[in-house]
Formats: structure tokens, sequence, C-alpha cells
């Protein structure tokens, strides 16, 4: 059996959840399986080195300008990659580019794919895995009947040891492999024109370590400016509750829950949600919880690590002095 | 200009799915049962086109058993033109992603519609794979997650929702599209459009859905979070938070 992991970059640089999955994907590895791993974009030379330090047999590049970017360009480059090695376990990041690029080549190799896997592990000769679903209420154990078996791995999972030290007496480098555009590319396309990147000053909540969220009981807007304060003083993004993004305060970009998104920072604030379940399922796999609710009885406190009870209004600008304060002391 | 919805059910996103005792299957006996929120969006987006130009023909497209039937009925009612029923023979209670995607395009491919929608993915088994996997087998182009798009036919602008921003894709029709939340309001049907609609057609085909791809083993609850502590009560509990949020926690 082979294995072939896909690396996802950005600007130039692999991404650390990437690596996560090649060390993942190295540990899934028995001793004889060849690894090998193509990487979506262009890399720097630097970041190139990084990937010929882990314990694997090929690199595959694509030559592509990144300009031109089309996801069924790289996904031509993937099934070419896999030609060549015909791995029977494909690993991809569960991010964007992961999620979107796995079920392209699933569709095209007749291929089981299970998507947001939090542990993957070979039973018998075929890929087993467990994936939250409900948005986490249940996980759900699958076993991919097919070769090759796909799978795209969820971020902050998959924290294992880092494979690299394996290549210490070992003189062996990876080989590495340019692939090259097929000359007659069919037309069907769809071509990335722009990329707007949000313009905000607090970033996304996806891959934020620290969130500072709001519900219902921000009662307006306008209202978030000591939450985007308390976010600031943390190095922190800022997320919402439904009902946020329902009234229109906040966009469903923040929007955390079962229709949102799914995170697990080390310390989740919220602040004036009730904790529903739809929310609840969204960032139960944070670190630390804490909530800050005026109703002693609102079902958060029944999960959050630690609770406060009051007006968030007199709350929130405190602790965001004391935060300031506790971070200059700390220098 | 021929617009497909693909739509499906999915419990209700406030209910709690409870495992049988032997951790195999999932009782769903007392769950309420909605359009996935999701293709709702894509349906929302869909009729939004047939109100700017009332040639739009709308037909939404569904897997499953008899109790997709209400869903099928509510979209007639907001204005979908027709619908097909496509009711698997050997029905599996798991909706593997690749073998639905075949199903769907096969029947897909007998029209020729210039744009296809999905939700971004069902609420129930997160896979977020069919609409792309469609795409791969009709060898059109599919833009995942996007929030709207632009119709200026033959090509359509999409606005793909990603971490930390927007990426703008520009494509030739036909495409799919995956719908994310977006900015438009859901409409609701009226008593009088329910009962108009009973006029509108379903096509109900049986069809043979291929074997699974995905073995699902069983099921299990995600480990209970221990319960936390009120550390106090307005801004005096404060410093002890923080105190907490280092000493304790570590993660400050």
């Amino acid at each position: 059996m082979g294995l072939m992991v896909v690396l996802e970059q950005r600007d130039g640089v692999v991404r650390s959840s990437s690596l996560e999955i090649l060390s993942e994907g190295l540990r899934l590895a028995a001793s004889d399986t060849a690894v090998s791993a193509i990487i979506i974009g262009t890399l720097l030379e630097a970041s190139i080195r990084t990937i010929e330090s882990y314990d694997i047999q090929t690199i595959y590049l694509c030559d592509e300008s990144d300009k031109d970017y089309s996801p069924e360009n790289y996904r031509d480059f993937l099934l070419q990659a896999y030609a060549l090695e015909l791995p029977s376990v494909i690993l991809l990041p569960g991010t964007d580019v992961g999620n979107d690029m796995a079920p392209r080549i699933a569709a095209h190799l007749d291929a089981g794919l299970a998507t947001d896997c939090i542990s993957i592990d070979m039973s018998d000769g075929a890929l087993e895995a467990e994936r939250p679903i409900f948005a986490g209420k249940i996980i759900q154990k699958v076993r991919i009947a097919t070769n090759p078996a796909i799978a795209t791995l969820k971020r902050n999972f998959f924290k294992g040891p880092n494979f690299t030290s394996r290549l210490e007496g070992k003189a062996k480098k990876p080989m590495v492999k340019r692939l090259q555009a097929a000359k007659e590319t069919s037309t069907v396309r769809s071509t990335l024109r722009e990329i707007v990147r949000s313009k905000r000053k607090s970033s996304d909540v996806t891959g934020a370590s620290i969130i500072v969220s709001g519900g219902r009981g921000m009662k307006g807007p306008e209202n978030y400016a000591i939450l985007e304060e308390l976010a600031a003083a943390l190095s922190g993004a800022v997320g919402a509750s439904r009902a946020a993004v329902d009234a229109g305060w906040r966009p469903h970009s923040d929007q955390i829950g079962q229709t949102g998104k799914t995170v697990s920072p080390e310390l989740y604030v919220a602040c004036g949600i009730s904790g529903a379940i739809q929310h609840k399922v969204g960032m139960i796999n944070s670190k630390c919880i804490v909530a800050i609710n005026h109703d002693p009885n609102a079902p958060i406190f029944k999960f959050a690590d630690y609770g406060i009870v009051g007006d968030l209004f007199q709350i929130i600008p405190a602790l965001t002095e004391e935060v300031r304060k506790v971070k200059g002391a700390l220098g | 200009m021929k617009i497909a919805v693909c739509i499906r059910q999915v419990p209700d996103t406030a209910s709690s799915p409870k495992i049988s005792e032997d951790g195999t299957e999932l009782d769903l006996s007392n769950v309420q049962f909605t359009i996935n929120p999701f293709d709702e969006y894509a349906l929302e987006e869909a009729l939004r086109i047939k109100d700017a130009d009332k040639e739009t023909h709308l037909v939404v497209v569904s897997v499953g058993d008899e109790t997709i039937i209400p869903s099928i009925k509510k979209a007639l009612a907001l204005g979908v033109d027709e619908a097909i029923h496509l009711k698997p023979r050997n029905a599996s209670r798991y909706f593997d992603p690749l073998s639905i995607a075949s199903a769907l395009a096969d029947e897909l491919r007998l029209h020729s519609f210039d744009l296809i929608l999905f939700g971004k993915k069902g609420v129930d088994n997160d896979n977020a794979q069919t609409g792309t996997m469609v795409a791969q087998l009709l060898g059109i182009p599919c833009v995942p997650n996007c929030t709207s798009y632009k119709l200026s036919i033959p090509h359509i602008t999409a606005f793909r929702e990603v971490e930390g921003g927007t990426e703008i894709y520009e494509v030739s029709l036909p495409v799919i599209i995956t719908q994310e939340k977006g900015d438009n309001e859901l409409r609701y049907p009226s008593l009088k459009d329910l009962i108009s609609a009973r006029r509108k057609t379903v096509t109900s085909k049986v069809i043979e859905l291929r074997e699974n791809t995905i073995k699902v083993i069983g099921f299990d609850y995600p480990p209970i979070r221990a319960p936390g502590r009120i550390v106090g009560t307005g801004v005096e509990a404060i410093p002890e938070l923080v105190r907490l949020l280092r000493e304790d926690a570590k993660v400050l």
C-alpha cells in the first residue's frame, strides 16, 4: 500500500495544519509503506526544505502559477500524482481547500471519502475513521470500503508527535518531482478572479486560538465594540451566536454553531449567549470556556469551565481592563 | 433558464438524536424533520432568480423515501414549478455521498439545467460532498460554499466564503453551486400557495442505489465535559477569573 498526503500552503509556506496531517500520515503508514506528498499551490524553497525533512519518498510540486488558480487544475494535478503512486490512502486537510478538493478526486477515482475526521486508523487493511456528525452531537465511526480510501482531517485534532525526527540516521532525502499541466486542458474550469480578504481588524474565528463571542444578550450591533476591545486585548477573534447573526448584527462568517462554524480555541468567552444545543456543538471542544450571562440558570453555565453572573455591559469592559493590566505586567 | 435545486430532509437542528443500545444505529423516531437549512438557502436564491425572470423553470430534485413529500410540497408552494422524487428501492438510512451523487447525476443528465444548486452540506451527516461529486460526474464546474452569485448569461460570478475572506470565481454555465448561508431572508408559503401547489407535477421514479462507498460501523456520544463553576457575580469576580485563566487553565 502507499499513502499520499495533500498539503496546503499560504503565501508559499506549507500550513501547520498540513504538517499535522503529514505527521499523522507517517504515524499511520506501516514501515514498508511509501509515503508521498503533493502541494496545492507554489511553495517557497525554504518550505520545500521543511517537507524534505520528513521521512517520505516523493514530493510532487505542481508547475502552475497561483495567479491562474483553478480548483479543476489542481484536481487534475492530484489525479496525475495518484496515477503515478497509486496510493491506497489519500489524506487531505479539513480546510476550505482540502474539503473542496477531496470530493472532486473521490468522484473521479470512484472512491469513498470521509470528511472532517477526528481520528483515523487502519483496521484489516481498510481505513477506519471517527467523524463528528450533527455538528458534533454524535460521533460516527466509518469504514471506507474502497481503494483508494480518502479522508480529510479536521484541524486541531491531529497534534501528535512530529515525525521529522524519523529522518535522523537516514541519508535518503525524498525525491522531488514536478508535475506539468496537461496540454489539452478541457474548458470546464472555474477561474479564481479575485480574493477579497476580510478588512476587519480581528482575525477569522476558524483559526483563532482565543474567541470572544456574543449572543442575543449583546442587545444590538453597536455593542459589539466592547467585544472587539476584549478580543483585541486577548489577541483573539470575535464570534457570534445564530441569534445575533439572524438579527443582522454580525456577518454569517462569524457564526459559531450547527449552521455556522465549529471551533476549538484555547479560550472561548461566551457573552450573553444562553448556550442552546445548536451553539454548544460549535464550541464545546474549546479547551477552556468562560461564560458571562445575567441569567444564573442559563444552560451555558452547565458546560462552561468558569462563569460570571451579571451585567455583561459592566463586566466585559472591566475584564478588558484587567486583561490589559495583567498582560502589561507580563511584558 | 432551467434551474434544479437538490433538496433533502434532515432532523431539525434543535433535536438531539439518540443512539440505539447496541451503538450501531441512530434512533430518529422522535425527531422533527425539516428541509436541510442550507438547501433552503439554495432554494431561496433560485426563487429570487425566478422572481426577476418569470421564464425561469425551477425544478426540485430529491432522493429519499415518502417522508420527503412534505418538503417537496413546501418547495412547490414556495414557487418551484415541478419536482422529481427519486425513490431508492434499496433504501438505506445512511446517505452515502457517492451513491447519492451517482443517482442524482443519472437523473440530472437527462435534463439540460443551466444551474444546479445544492446546500453546502446536510446538517445531519456533515459530509459536504454530494454537490461537488455530482459536478465531477456530470463534467461541469462547481463552486462550493457560495454566499451569493451573479448571473450574466452565459457566465456566473460566484462568491465563495473561505477562511479570512471571499474568493470570487468566474465560470461558464452550466455550473453547480453549493450554497452557504447568504444575506437573503427565507420566504414562507401561504395556505393558498400550499393548496395551489397540489396541482403541480411530482414525478416519482424508483431507482437502484449503487453500493455504499462508506460503511457506517457505529455511533458514539462525544465525551461529556466536566461541569465548571460560577466564579462569582458582577465585576468583583474578574480578578479571580483572570487568576484562574492564568494559573489553572493556563490560557492567558
